[in-house]
């Protein structure tokens, strides 16, 4: 009896700390808690959309249901997320189509599939109408937000190659990578990395140049500082501006519109009030022109 | 659902989400798995450099070995599979399935020796070498797989 006793007092106090977490994460204005997230799952629709109609275009292949079928059924169950008593059959839906790709493509299946499947996840187990809903639902996607900015920082910090700038040396293999690298090697530097081909033998890939080891390093820092910094109420004015800047930055060379779309969302989702709400338009615009890229509508120049 | 149930999944879904990263790293330096998938969040922790795959035929276990003859299309198939699957999982993957393919297409080989070349920068050079990871297959009857071992 003593035991069970001991173990309800223990759940207990997992509890409170679950609680206290989320209500720490969670916290903001309740008034606009319910139109916050309603924003973030709107772009959430939209670029889950905007990517099967892209993959469809670009001729991604598989076995059945083609990926034509599977963005008809996206956009279906996107479009059933808007209406109040279709919206968890929706997203029931959308976490189905996510399970399929990520279980066809699997191993190659990119990060951002898994992103968006636990996203579609937590918006079906959870309901911005819900007053009961709103803190857990904030405070788990704030939480996402740390957790992948803070590994991906980790994890340039733990393989090494940031220390003296080799892997963005070697990104130069990529030319949208070029651009960025360009400003931080000298010329000549900069004219030799670009001549090597990625082969057995190539390199060196080391530079030396001081500005590239700089920001190279500055990278992780920069990764896993934000998180840190996103998680401590008082600093998030300065962090959520940083991060806006950092994933800029990046995505100037990386170029992962549909990643970085729902990543700046998810940072926005820090701010008070409910200022997400301005990227709505912003994002159905690039997602539509990203969709009318692929369509060959467009002229290509950014893609993912 | 109720809320307290569907609050409990999320708890949990979020627990998952906040260790598993960990364990992904874990796989990365156990078995050499790309930082770039699994959902462990370490896009562009790694170049991303193919592998290629040599193959060693014998006739018999402690024969000679000889480069395997040209082979069948669907030989060929079961390679890039594996192939495609090595350059993610790396040595969290065999080619057990390539192996029985071969053995099945050329019935005269008895022992086949499998070297996967990966390619990876070198941090102390940067030079792109290539590591060999070799698997050893020797025919067993009415044995579906290989019995190969890994050396590197």
């Amino acid at each position: 009896m003593e035991g069970d006793d001991a173990g309800v007092i223990q759940a207990e106090r997992v509890g409170r700390g679950i609680a206290r977490l989320a209500d720490f994460l969670g916290d903001d204005d309740p008034s606009v808690r319910r139109v916050k997230l309603r924003v973030f799952e709107t772009v959430l629709v939209l670029v889950v959309c905007a990517e099967q109609w892209c993959h469809t275009l670009a001729g991604v292949r598989g076995t059945a249901p083609s990926t034509g079928q599977l963005a008809l059924a996206t956009t279906l169950c996107g479009l059933a997320t808007f209406h109040p008593r279709l919206r968890r059959g929706g997203f029931a839906g959308l976490v189905a189509v996510h399970v399929l790709v990520v279980w066809r493509f699997f191993p190659a299946t990119g990060n951002h599939r898994y992103l968006e499947l636990i996203l579609c996840s937590l918006a079906l187990l959870l309901d911005p109408r819900a007053e009961a809903d709103r803190v857990p639902y904030l405070a788990s996607l704030r939480w996402l937000v740390v957790v992948v900015l803070f590994y991906s920082g980790l994890q340039k910090l733990l393989h090494g190659y940031y220390f003296q700038g080799l892997y963005l040396a070697y990104a130069t293999v990529e030319e949208h990578f070029r651009p960025i690298v360009s400003w931080m090697v000298p010329a000549a530097e900069a004219a030799r990395l670009y001549a090597l081909q990625p082969t057995v033998g190539s390199g060196p890939y080391l530079t030396g140049a001081p500005l590239l080891v700089a920001a190279s390093n500055a990278v992780y820092v920069t990764e896993i500082g934000l998180a840190a910094l996103l998680l401590v109420p008082r600093s998030r004015p300065l962090a959520v501006p940083l991060v806006m800047a950092f994933l800029v930055a990046v995505e100037s060379a990386a170029r992962e519109a549909f990643f970085g779309t729902l990543f700046v969302s998810g940072a926005l989702l820090f701010r008070p009030g409910a200022a997400n709400r301005a990227v709505v338009p912003v994002v159905a615009l690039l997602m539509a022109a990203l969709v009318l890229t692929g369509a060959g509508v467009l002229p290509r120049v950014v893609f993912f | 659902m109720v809320a307290r149930v569907r609050h409990g999944l999320v708890a949990v879904l979020m627990t998952c989400l906040t260790v598993w990263p960990l364990v992904q790293i874990g796989l990365c330096f156990r078995y050499d798995v790309s930082p770039w998938k699994l959902a462990g969040w370490g896009m562009y922790a790694q170049p991303r450099l193919g592998a290629s795959l040599d193959v060693v035929a014998r006739e018999t276990p402690d024969g000679a070995g000889e480069p395997l003859p040209p082979v069948a299309y669907d030989v060929m198939v079961e390679a890039d599979r594996f192939l495609q699957d090595w350059r993610w999982l790396r040595r969290l993957t065999r080619p057990d399935r390539f192996a029985q393919v071969v053995f099945d297409a050329l019935p005269k080989y008895q022992a086949l020796e499998i070297v996967v070349n990966n390619q990876v920068l070198d941090r102390g050079t940067g030079l792109i070498v290539t590591e060999p990871v070799r698997f050893a297959y020797v025919r067993q009857p009415a044995v579906a797989s290989g019995t190969g071992g890994s050396s590197r």
